[in-house]
């Protein structure tokens, strides 16, 4: 054995850690090494001295003062906690004005609608017009009307093939590989999954909210580390929106028989203030497409939206 | 000092952990009485301050009995608080070095190492038979602990002060066995440079 092996034996051998036959090797050189003995005799003064250290007394009442801060937590029932209290999912205002933004959004799109249809309808009548007024003066103004909204209808054309995009990337994203260590079947309900999510793009199964009492710049790299945990459980991150001061948005595609853990995880680095259960106010408010069976059974792979709020 | 548990009161614990998670909140006090003095203690060397370590440890059980619910049992319920201590341990050492920065900026004046960790140590925990000199070695390792790097310091603490074997070592850290086991020897190595000249001193009556 030279030097340098029993160095790095040395912690586990003063640990106690080393099988008998190892124990000879290092025994051994030791008792040829002046060096190594004087630093193996050097590291067991360290650790000596660390153990020495005298263990020091909480303050005077600590665990009254949790204890305190724990009731006093636990006692304050406020309106909403009261009115959703009996509820056994709680649905925070934040999650009830995400349902509500979302269903108005629904309703603007199909007003929007018969105006486009409206739009298409008056086009043949204008151009009528325009030849029967075609010696007047007032010809030109018309031209620039159309344009002006064949302009804006192209716009909002645009504007839906880039959404249309986005939403293509979003699938492309949910169907590129996951993490290595992902079962194949979970992989198999990942691909079922993201194929359902093409029709089902916005809705979330379970919204987390977590308290976030770190520096602000840090926020990223815990959103880094939910993201790899959730590669770990054999899930993967869909998307990410940090906004300023500590506060943002990512969702996660989660085996839901790795939901716990996930949870439990997340629960270790972070406050989790509070957890919906959006899906079954899915089942309350229906998406206007009508559900698939696979989609009213209970889906193995379920998405998890996890927003970010400073600590108060 | 080894306050670590043996096994036999694993299951005692977990039904305590029970309790608290069906709502029991003084169940909650039993746990707190338990791991009070590790996580206080380990927090007080990693920070090296005891008002910080004082205030840290308050919101490792608040911050435990918030996710109580999210504990499942897989591994032992002082490993998973010694994991959210470790963290909110992280996140203290980074505010205080901010804050440190701030103040150095502002007064340069200030040496470096003008932190004196133990000059709020209080006498409570010391044996009034201890001799000058073992205080001053205390004081020495806790201030050489405190110029370790964080993660080094860390392992060390884990190990040689509380107690925590390699395997549990590994899960509350994350990290294999292996890399758990040459970690700590590196971190050995490196207190060990920090406090071979003062024993040499030491020794040579200097």
């Amino acid at each position: 054995m030279n030097c340098q092996v029993c160095r790095e034996r040395l912690s586990e051998y003063l640990d106690g850690a080393l099988d008998a036959a190892k124990i000879v090797e290092v025994e051994a050189h030791l008792a040829a090494c002046v060096d190594c003995r004087e630093t193996s005799h050097a590291i067991r003064e360290g650790i000596q001295a660390v153990a020495d250290l005298p263990a020091i007394e909480p303050p005077t009442g600590f665990t009254r003062r949790v204890m305190n801060r724990i009731r006093k937590e636990n006692q304050k029932p406020t309106l909403w906690h009261a009115l959703f209290y009996p509820i056994r999912i709680k649905i925070p205002l934040h999650a009830t004005a995400l349902l509500l933004i979302a269903g108005l959004a629904v309703y603007l799109y199909q007003i929007d609608q018969p105006l486009q249809r409206m739009v298409d309808r008056e086009e043949p009548a204008l151009e009528k017009k325009e030849r029967l007024l075609e010696p007047s003066e007032n010809r030109p103004k018309f031209r620039n009307d159309i344009t002006t909204k064949n302009l804006r209808r192209e716009s909002s054309l645009q504007e839906k093939t880039k959404e249309s995009n986005e939403a293509i990337d979003l699938r492309k994203r949910a169907v590129s590989p996951p993490a290595s260590d992902i079962a194949e079947s979970d992989k198999k309900d990942l691909r079922a999954q993201s194929e359902l999510t093409e029709k089902v793009v916005s809705f979330s199964d379970v919204m987390l909210t977590l308290l976030f009492d770190g520096p602000a710049d840090k926020e990223e790299q815990f959103l880094q580390k939910i993201a790899d945990l959730a590669r770990g459980l054999g899930g993967e991150p869909i998307q990410q929106e940090l906004k300023a001061s500590a506060t943002g948005r990512a969702s996660f595609r989660i085996p839901r028989k790795h939901y716990g853990r996930f949870k439990e995880e997340i629960a270790v680095l972070m406050r989790i203030e509070s957890e919906t259960d959006i899906s079954s106010s899915r089942r309350l408010n229906p998406p206007p497409s009508p559900l698939s069976e696979a989609e009213k059974s209970l889906p193995s792979i379920i998405t998890v939206m996890i927003e970010i709020k400073e600590a108060p | 000092m080894s306050h670590h548990l043996i096994n036999q009161d694993e299951n005692d614990e977990r039904e305590w952990v029970q309790k608290v998670q069906k709502g029991e909140i003084d169940a909650f006090e039993v746990l707190v009485q338990r791991y009070e003095k590790q996580i206080f203690n380990l927090l007080y060397r990693w920070l090296g301050d005891y008002d910080e370590a004082a205030e840290g440890a308050q919101e490792v059980f608040l911050a435990a009995y918030r996710s109580i619910r999210m504990f499942r049992g897989e591994a032992r319920f002082s490993t998973w608080l010694y994991r959210i201590a470790i963290n909110h341990a992280k996140n203290r050492r980074r505010r205080i070095a901010a804050r440190r920065e701030r103040t150095v900026s502002l007064e340069r004046a200030y040496p470096e190492e003008g932190e004196a960790p133990s000059a709020d140590l209080p006498d409570g925990g010391l044996d009034p038979e201890q001799t000058t000199e073992r205080k001053e070695m205390q004081v020495h390792v806790h201030h050489s602990l405190n110029r370790l790097k964080p993660e080094e310091a860390l392992l060390i603490l884990l190990h040689d002060l509380q107690g925590l074997p390699y395997e549990e070592m590994a899960q509350v850290l994350n990290l294999p066995l292996g890399t758990v086991k040459s970690r700590l020897h590196r971190a050995r190595m490196a207190l060990k440079k920090k406090l071979t000249p003062y024993y040499t001193a030491t020794r040579e009556g200097i």
